[in-house]
């Protein structure tokens, strides 16, 4: 017997506009996802005018949070410390995350400070960060603001008292699940993809289960975990400028006791006039080197990590045949 | 945080009013009957369409900004009034004897036919992944193994040889069983409203839509020192993970809080399995100082025999380590990172009592006369529960159409607004005007409570006369001498208080309270205590006053036995702690460890500001706040070093060698707020409270939970031992804990060369240890980061040798 082509795509055609058939489909496709029981959704979610960084006025729900996957995050733009290295760390996320970010993930930093940030100092902060206009940097009415944030769990009574997680939304499942941007990038990655049922019925281990392996990392120098975790975000060794300026063969260019105080306590450096200082601030001065809280020790153990690695990267580059530059 | 009933019933109402308004507009619109153009005329929609801010659509609407809304209204009860229900005692579980296979397999002896896979050493993890992922898979789903726990060595089960699992417990960990209620006139929770532990039938087959063998209530297992555990706790949760009754999480981590055992069984906050999986975890019931005979107390004639758990007559089968190390009443409760506080307060927990030669819940005298015969019962050879009751108190609140609730946006920590025991609505408990021994557990997530024990109705005594008891034991372990009190101190969120409370100087008809002092409104510290009388009166917090009340009555049929009946005239053959000899000091629970001089000091900080202006800028002249402020959030602090913000991939604290004595000083930083902070597997010996003032039932007593209070710090004294691997050290306000505010530190078991490198077994375990990663499909590896005050070749944090090849 044979096939009659054009009566199975007339088959196909009817069943697409069946509609019956078409959530049967939807459900065999969907990874048998059924409607959420949560009560954290549509209807609980404010519906709010908020304003993004390039001045539009969208509404919270039906424009921003709607039908998608969103990666939630509070900041604002005066904060000095600890959320610029979020926001950095959150777009090391977003390259991690390549073309799916803005496609099947969203980002939505959203401002606590709104009287304070308006929608060109959001652009100027996303831009310091790289940030393209896919991710959303929302500001609004202080009390539309207020209604979002306490809904979705930010109820620190000062500014400074923020939280610094990140939350995970679904809106299609109703699903929410909180995150740390301090852990690590690549877990925090399939976190986020596991939002999405069908990727997460797909997620398969990528790395060989090597059980009984200890922790032998050759390039694992007391200073790596630290400059990963609060200088990465912001600055590389040898790879160019990023937030921050790029730290190959700093020690090279600023004193070791410089370096040392600029680390610990940036801020004092910027109080008491430093030149050097004052001069990043105004180099960079949407996003300024943050207080981490380091010590003394870490900070020696940091700017160890950047020596290593600033040798290691000018011993590959005088070696030809580490590139394979062939001509 | 919840609405109180003093809130004006306008307010009360406009908060009910918007929650159904809400709902109702929100299906209104969903099924077509109503548009936004209908909301926009009825002027419940604005221009810009923000329907919920308007007043009486949200609670917080009328909320100023900065003020913190609450957003609950009062739980409904139906018409349930307190104490006309009796108290369930917590299901007790059946064990399942394991017999050992030629292959090293501990095989289930259950009926010919059923197929229940044998317990083993490795995880069935590895066999998954030895047969390409083609055998030993997730039998629901077909993706992934059937065991959750990772492969390979460093989850197999440390010295299974040496705790070979005598008995076994298949756990299910599954939605409410039918007919689930808090009280007979309260509704049926539903399937995915609570989630719990219950028996699983061996060989059960699990299901993509969950199964529901869930108590709903909360579960008891006896267990023994000398007789290995091996418990099998399968994932019958929905598959679908959306479907979780509006909070939980479906993937668990089952902690035993705060058993002795290896970091595979321990229940780590990253080892969590999925549906239709099952996880081995391995209670050894191993007594600490096993490898460490030097510290033994060789000056007790009988420390021997103490070290020891009771046999199936009346005598002991001894077992290695130090008798000052038993431990009696622990629970376990799900540890799943991010979701522990929700999966919790859904019912993921059980109790767990230990029992041991001293403590072998038997009232009459053993053949070596080491039995402390407290009140328990003899019926049976050990473990009777006549007159020794576990009493788990949990803090929910209800939906308006009774179903559990959590807020999971409340970050502070939610606190419910009831008290319910065992599970059960404000009950009440019958009692035989004798001595009963209970064993007390704040199962709550984010409440602390303080309870006092005073008269509600009697013959001989004035209503709300305070009454006596003797508290013998802080999270598990005895403390030296029994101490009077007739109110406990603050027990914070996983605190166990065994309490013993002599009721015979009642009569039948006579009844008596079990009250709450302590005032809490929401999760960042309680609110201070009420003196008994304005208890009695009740408070604005409705979870102030009695909860559960004790009825004196003249006949009871035992539990243990029940073809037994007691009368009030039954002899009561346990111990009388009001003897002299008890004040004296003649007779002791347990002796003393001393505190000595300690091999390292950590000082660990959970704080919320780090070295930025915070503290050095008290004029505040920034508009609107200083930006200079703001670091980690919950933040540690080891030796002195940096904050940091943890994640469990982090090893910030590494006990290098096991039995070193290390100090402890932890410090709440975080300035008004409350933390109960809990360290796994060892008990710490408290040693102060800085200068703040230190109860007796802390002093010196051993604990591995503490509340630090607000600005507070405790310090003790810690030894560790035996096993290796990954634990952690965290908050337990649940809630807290979901937010990082956890350190974990690696445990290092002795290097090969050294002569307990063969004995002790748990080989992989002298270096630091790779993080599994678990996922539906299965466990991947991640290198962990160690911090230098934790990398054992730092020589500013350790000085000699170390174990690093």
């Amino acid at each position: 017997m044979r096939i009659n082509v054009a009566s199975l795509a007339h088959f196909w055609r009817r069943a697409a506009a069946s509609s019956w058939l078409a959530a049967l489909v939807m459900f065999v496709f969907t990874g048998i996802t059924q409607a959420a029981e949560t009560r954290w959704k549509e209807g609980y979610i404010p519906n709010v005018p908020v304003v993004t960084q390039d001045g539009r006025t969208l509404l919270f729900y039906d424009d921003v949070m709607k039908g998608r996957i969103s990666i939630i995050s509070f900041i604002y733009t005066s904060c000095r410390d600890i959320c610029p290295v979020v926001t950095a760390r959150l777009s090391q996320l977003e390259d991690n995350l390549g073309d799916s970010a803005g496609r099947d993930y969203f980002f939505v930093s959203i401002s606590i400070d709104p009287l304070n940030d308006t929608p060109d100092k959001l652009k100027e902060y996303s831009k310091a960060f790289g940030i393209g206009s896919r991710w959303l940097f929302l500001t609004g009415k202080a009390q539309d603001i207020e209604l979002i944030r306490h809904r979705l769990g930010e109820r620190s009574r000062a500014l400074t008292e923020h939280r610094n997680e990140v939350l995970l939304f679904n809106d299609v499942t109703g699903e929410w699940e909180r995150n740390s941007a301090f852990g690590d990038i690549n877990v925090l990655a399939s976190a986020v993809r596991a939002m999405d049922p069908v990727q997460r019925a797909a997620l398969r281990p990528t790395e060989q289960a090597n059980a009984g392996t200890f922790v032998d990392d050759p390039l694992n120098l007391p200073g790596q975990a630290l400059f990963l975790k609060t200088c990465g975000g912001c600055h590389t060794i040898g790879r160019g400028n990023r937030v921050g300026p790029d730290l190959q063969g700093i020690s090279t260019r600023r004193s070791r006791d410089w370096l040392t105080a600029y680390i610990m306590k940036p801020e004092k450096m910027r109080a008491s006039k430093d030149p050097a200082a004052l001069a990043l601030a105004q180099k960079y001065p949407e996003v300024r080197m943050p207080n981490l809280g380091l010590s003394e020790f870490d900070s020696s153990d940091v700017i160890a990590y950047i020596e290593a690695m600033t040798y290691a990267r000018r011993a590959d580059e005088s070696t030809p045949h580490a590139h394979h530059h062939h001509h | 945080m919840y609405l109180s009933k003093n809130e004006s019933k306008r307010r009360l109402k406009e908060a009910e009013d918007a929650r159904a308004n809400r709902l109702e507009i929100v299906s209104a619109l969903s099924q077509g009957t109503i548009s936004k153009r209908d909301l926009f005329r009825w002027g419940l929609l604005t221009a810009t369409g923000a329907i919920l801010a308007k007043n009486g659509l949200s609670p917080f609407a009328t909320s100023a900004y900065a003020q913190v809304p609450t957003g609950t209204p009062p739980s409904p009860l139906f018409g349930a009034k307190k104490f006309t229900h009796r108290m369930p005692r917590q299901e007790l579980q059946k064990p399942i004897p394991l017999l050992r296979q030629t292959n090293g397999d501990a095989a289930w002896q259950v009926a010919p036919g059923v197929n229940e896979p044998a317990a083993r050493n490795f995880s069935y993890h590895t066999d998954y992944d030895n047969s390409g992922r083609a055998g030993y898979r997730n039998p629901v789903t077909y993706i992934g193994p059937m065991e959750g726990r990772p492969p390979g060595p460093l989850f197999a089960h440390q010295r299974w040889e040496e705790f070979y699992p005598k008995v076994g417990y298949l756990m299910s960990m599954g939605q409410c069983r039918s007919a689930t209620k808090f009280c007979d006139e309260m509704p049926d929770q539903n399937p995915n409203a609570v989630w719990s532990f219950g028996p699983r039938p061996p060989g059960m087959q699990g299901a993509r839509e969950g199964r529901r063998t869930g108590y709903g209530a909360p579960c008891l297992i006896k267990a023994r020192y000398g007789e290995p555990v091996l418990t099998r706790i399968y994932n019958d949760l929905p598959v679908d993970r959306a479907l979780n009754g509006g909070f939980g999480r479906n993937e668990i981590s089952i902690h035993f809080h705060n058993a002795h055992n290896g970091a595979e069984s321990d229940g780590a906050c990253n080892a969590y399995h999925f549906p239709g999986t099952f996880y081995d975890y391995h209670w050894s019931t191993a007594l600490a100082r096993r490898d460490m005979p030097s510290v033994w107390l060789t000056s007790d004639q009988n420390h021997l025999r103490k070290a020891s758990g009771p046999d199936d007559g009346d005598g002991v089968v001894p077992v290695a380590g130090d008798f000052r190390e038993l431990q009696g009443t622990l629970w376990l409760h799900d540890h799943r990172f991010f979701f522990t506080a929700e999966n919790v307060h859904k019912g993921m927990f059980a109790s767990c009592n230990f029992y041991s030669g001293p403590d072998r819940g038997s009232d009459r005298a053993d053949r070596n006369n080491i039995n402390l015969r407290l009140p328990s019962g003899n019926r049976l050879a050990w473990g009777n529960i006549d007159f020794d009751v576990n009493l788990a108190i949990t803090n929910p609140a209800m939906d308006k159409d009774g179903q559990l609730f959590f807020d999971i946006f409340d970050t502070d920590g939610f606190v419910g607004d009831m008290l319910l025991v065992n599970g059960s609505y404000y009950p009440y408990f019958e009692v035989l005007p004798r001595r009963y021994r209970f064993r007390i557990l704040n199962a709550a997530m984010s409440r602390f409570i303080k309870l006092a024990l005073a008269v509600n109705k009697s013959l001989r005594f004035a209503p709300e006369t305070p009454v006596p008891f003797y508290f013998i034991a802080n999270d598990g372990n005895f403390v030296v001498s029994p101490i009077q009190l007739t109110q406990l101190d603050e027990q914070g969120v996983a605190e166990r208080y065994d309490i013993v409370i002599d009721f015979s100087a009642f009569r039948p008809g006579d009844s008596l309270y079990l009250l709450n002092l302590l005032k809490q409104s929401d999760g960042r510290k309680p609110d201070g205590a009420v003196s008994l009388k304005k208890a009695f009166k009740g408070e604005e917090d409705p979870c102030v006053g009695p909860i559960l009340e004790f009825r004196v009555v003249y006949s009871l049929k035992s539990v243990d036995d029940p073809s037994t009946t007691y009368t009030a005239e039954s002899p009561d053959p346990s111990v009388d702690l009001s003897d002299p000899d008890w004040k004296s000091g003649r007779r002791t629970l347990t002796t003393q460890i001393p505190v000595v001089a300690p091999v390292r000091e950590r000082v660990i900080e959970f704080g919320r500001f780090g070295d930025g202006d915070s503290r050095n800028n008290p004029e505040k002249q920034c508009i609107p706040d200083c930006g200079d402020t703001q670091i980690f959030p919950w933040s540690i602090r080891v030796n002195g070093q940096a904050a940091h913000t943890l994640n469990a991939n982090r090893i910030s604290a590494l006990i290098p060698k096991p039995g070193e004595v290390e100090h402890w000083t932890l410090i709440n930083g975080g300035g008004g707020w409350d933390h109960p902070i809990h360290l796994h597997f060892e008990e710490g010996v408290t040693i102060n409270r800085g200068v703040g003032t230190i109860p007796a039932t802390e002093l010196l007593v051993r604990k591995d939970v503490w509340r630090l209070r607000p600005d507070g710090r405790v310090k003790f004294q810690v030894r560790f031992g035996e096993f290796g691997g990954a634990y952690v050290n965290h908050c337990h306000n649940t809630v807290h804990e979901d937010f990082a505010m956890l350190l974990r530190y690696q445990l290092l078991s002795p290097p090969p060369g050294d002569p307990d490198f063969a004995k002790t077994g748990s080989k992989p375990h002298y270096q630091p240890t790779m993080t599994p990663l678990p996922s539906a499909s299965g466990v991947t590896w991640k290198q962990p980061e160690v911090l230098p005050e934790a990398d054992p070749v730092n020589s500013r944090f350790f000085t000699g040798p170390v174990s690093k090849t």
